[in-house]
Parts: structure tokens; sequence; C-alpha cells
């Protein structure tokens, strides 16, 4: 009789600073696009892959969804929030593949706090490893009950998480910036 | 013991964030440092058109709907810049732009041009950035005649309909070379240098 070993139990706080990191990043992305909406779909319809007559429909949706990720993904409804949020990171990851392969790197990705860093497989790697940091909250986690010590750490390393993606983006802006008078 | 590994884990973290703010710090020189280092005129690509060739005339519609003849005989120079809503570097270039566009206003006129088919981002653009008043052209015909291949991009045509200048421009110096290189009759700033050089 086969037997199947039960996944590894993951540390609540490793789970929740996930789910926090991830519901921050797809709130201010979903706020950024909402208020400058005009601007996102410019961006959408630059991506070439949807027919421009349904880009502001689309755009809309993609903010709805965005909003809607990070509240379930801090709600009890993490599951769900994991789910949506894969699939938008994997689409994401799929439409900027398919402008690199037209060679369209020079476009703006329209993702959270772009300053003009441009298409490179860079932007793809940083998103797989989202994508794959996000799918951990499937793990179950252990149930132990958590001191004001925890707490503080989810904040600290939601914040730590943050920084790394702006200094991330920072860095792929230089790289474009030198790409485009270097190359 | 427990005080101990709890007081560690507070200053770890402290440790943690202070240095992830010094890589932001290094990260945001680096890319300074890249601005700095970049060459001193507008970058001008190999392919599209060449300095001192005739422009055809060529007839485009403006975003307002009014008609518009880029090249062939004018009582001015044109500048035209490449741009996209959606370019950083485009923004931050619009007041130096705005700026050449009034100061040269009596030799000097400025046509900014695009592509895409979202009219509305355009529109709202103009609106947004005091553009309204300027001649705005949305076509893809035009940045491929130009040989754009990297926003922004600027092209300077002259009375005669002559291409006089055209480059990638990242800042006022940038803008300016292709204004110079005119004046100096020369084809691009390095071309100047590599002149002044060769002849010392």
């Amino acid at each position: 009789m086969l037997e199947f070993a039960s996944p590894p139990l993951i540390d609540p706080v490793i789970g929740l600073t996930i789910r926090g990191a991830f519901a921050l990043l797809f709130a201010l992305s979903g706020v950024e696009k909402f208020n400058d909406r005009l601007t996102f779909q410019f961006q959408l319809e630059q991506y070439q892959l949807v027919p421009a007559k349904l880009v502001p429909q689309i755009a809309t949706g993609i903010i709805f969804l965005e909003l809607s990720t990070a509240i379930m993904l801090l709600t009890q409804l993490p599951f769900y929030g994991v789910v949506s949020g894969g699939l938008l990171l994997a689409v994401y990851v799929i439409g900027i593949l398919i402008n690199l392969l037209r060679g369209r790197t020079w476009m703006d990705c329209g993702c959270l706090g772009s300053s003009g860093e441009g298409l490179s497989y860079w932007l793809v790697s940083r998103n797989l490893l989202m994508l794959g940091a996000l799918l951990f909250v499937f793990f179950p986690t252990d149930d132990r009950s958590l001191l004001w010590l925890d707490y503080f750490t989810i904040i600290i390393a939601v914040l730590g998480a943050s920084i790394a993606y702006v200094v991330l983006n920072t860095l792929l802006a230089a790289d474009a910036r030198s790409k485009m008078w270097w190359s | 013991m427990q005080t101990s590994l709890i007081v560690a884990v507070l200053l770890l973290w402290i440790i943690v964030i202070l240095l992830l703010l010094a890589v932001f710090a290094l990260a945001r020189q680096i890319g300074v440092l890249h601005e700095r280092v970049a060459p001193v005129g507008a970058l001008m690509p190999t392919e599209g058109p060449k300095i001192g060739e005739t422009i055809e005339a060529m007839d485009v519609q403006l975003l307002d709907g009014s008609a518009y003849r880029i090249g062939g005989e004018k009582s001015h120079k044109t500048l035209i810049y490449f741009l996209s809503p959606t370019c950083p570097i485009c923004k931050s270039l619009l007041p130096i732009v705005l700026s050449i566009a009034s100061h040269e206003s009596d030799h000097l006129k400025v046509l900014f041009a695009s592509d895409g088919d979202d009219t509305d981002a355009h529109i709202t653009y103009t609106k947004e950035h005091d553009l309204a008043d300027y001649p705005y052209v949305i076509s893809q015909p035009l940045g491929m005649r130009m040989g754009v291949n990297k926003l922004p991009f600027a092209v300077l045509i002259n009375e005669q309909g002559i291409l006089r200048g055209r480059g990638l421009v990242n800042t006022r110096e940038h803008l300016e070379s292709l204004l110079q290189a005119d004046e100096l009759d020369v084809s691009s700033l390095q071309d100047y240098l590599g002149i002044t050089e060769s002849s010392n």
C-alpha cells in the first residue's frame, strides 16, 4: 500500500509574512493603477495582447482583481487570494515574455513603482521568484500561538521585502538606462 | 537566556533594515552615475535618415484634427520631440522642451509626436502637461521614417526641410546639442569633438 508523505508544516510567521507582503504589493499596485487609469490602459495597450476595444474593460478587471487579491490575502480567504494573485503574476510573466520575444524591451512594464526599467528577463525572474514565494502559502501551517515578537517579525519582514522590491526596481531602471546608451 | 535572544533578534532586524536602506541608497547612486557617464550629446542611431538629407513633405493629422505638414520649405526650424505618455524620462524632459519652445519661438517651432491607438490617453497627457497649445501628432509612420528606436527622441529640421540633427535625448544638454550642432554646422557634437581633436 502506497503511503504519501504529508506536506511539511511551515511556521505561521512565514505564511503571514508572505501574505502581508503580497497584500501590500497588490493593494499599492491596484491603487496606483486606479489613480492613473488612463496611463495603465495605455501601458496595457502597448503589450498588444488584447484587442484595443477591450483594453478599458480588461484594465478595470485587473485593478479589481489586484485589490480583491489584497483583501482576500488579509482575510480568512488566503487560498483564493493565492490563486488569484498567482494567476495575475503568471499572466504578467507571459505578457512580458511575449513582448521580450517580440523585441519590445523599451516599453513600460506597468508594474508597481516602475520608473523606466523597460522589459527584461530580470523582470521575468523576479516575477517567477515572487510567484514561488506566494505558492508557499498553500503549505499547511503549524498552529502554534503567536507572541508579540512574531508580530514584530512579520511587520519588519514585510517592510524589508518592500525595500528589497524597490531596490530591485531601482537597479533594473539603472541597467535599462545604461543599456539604452551603451548598446 | 530568553531576554538575550529577544534582544538579539530585535537588534538583528534593525541591522537588516539599515543594511537594506544602505543598499537602496547605493542602488540610487548607481542610477545617478549611469546618468553622469552618458554621452555629452544626443545619441544618433545608425539607421534612419542621414544628417543633411532633405525630408520630403509629409502631411499628418494633429490631435485636434487639423492638418500639419512636416518637412518642405518653412519660415522656421522644426524640432520634433518623440515621446510616450508612459515614458518617465520623456515627462521629465518636457519642461526643458517647453522652455526651448518659448525662448526660440522666433525661429523654431516644436512638434510633439507619439504613437498608439488610445487617443484619450494622449489628450489627457497634453492637458496635464500644458501641451494643448502645441501641435501634437500621433503617427507611427513618422517615427519609422525618422528612425526612432528609443524614447525620448528629437529631430531638428531646418527652414529648407533639411534634417539637421536627430538622436536619443535624455538631458537638457542632449537637446541643446542638437541645436548647437546645427549652429556649428556639424552632424553631431561627437563629430565636432572629432574634428577639433584631429585638427590639434
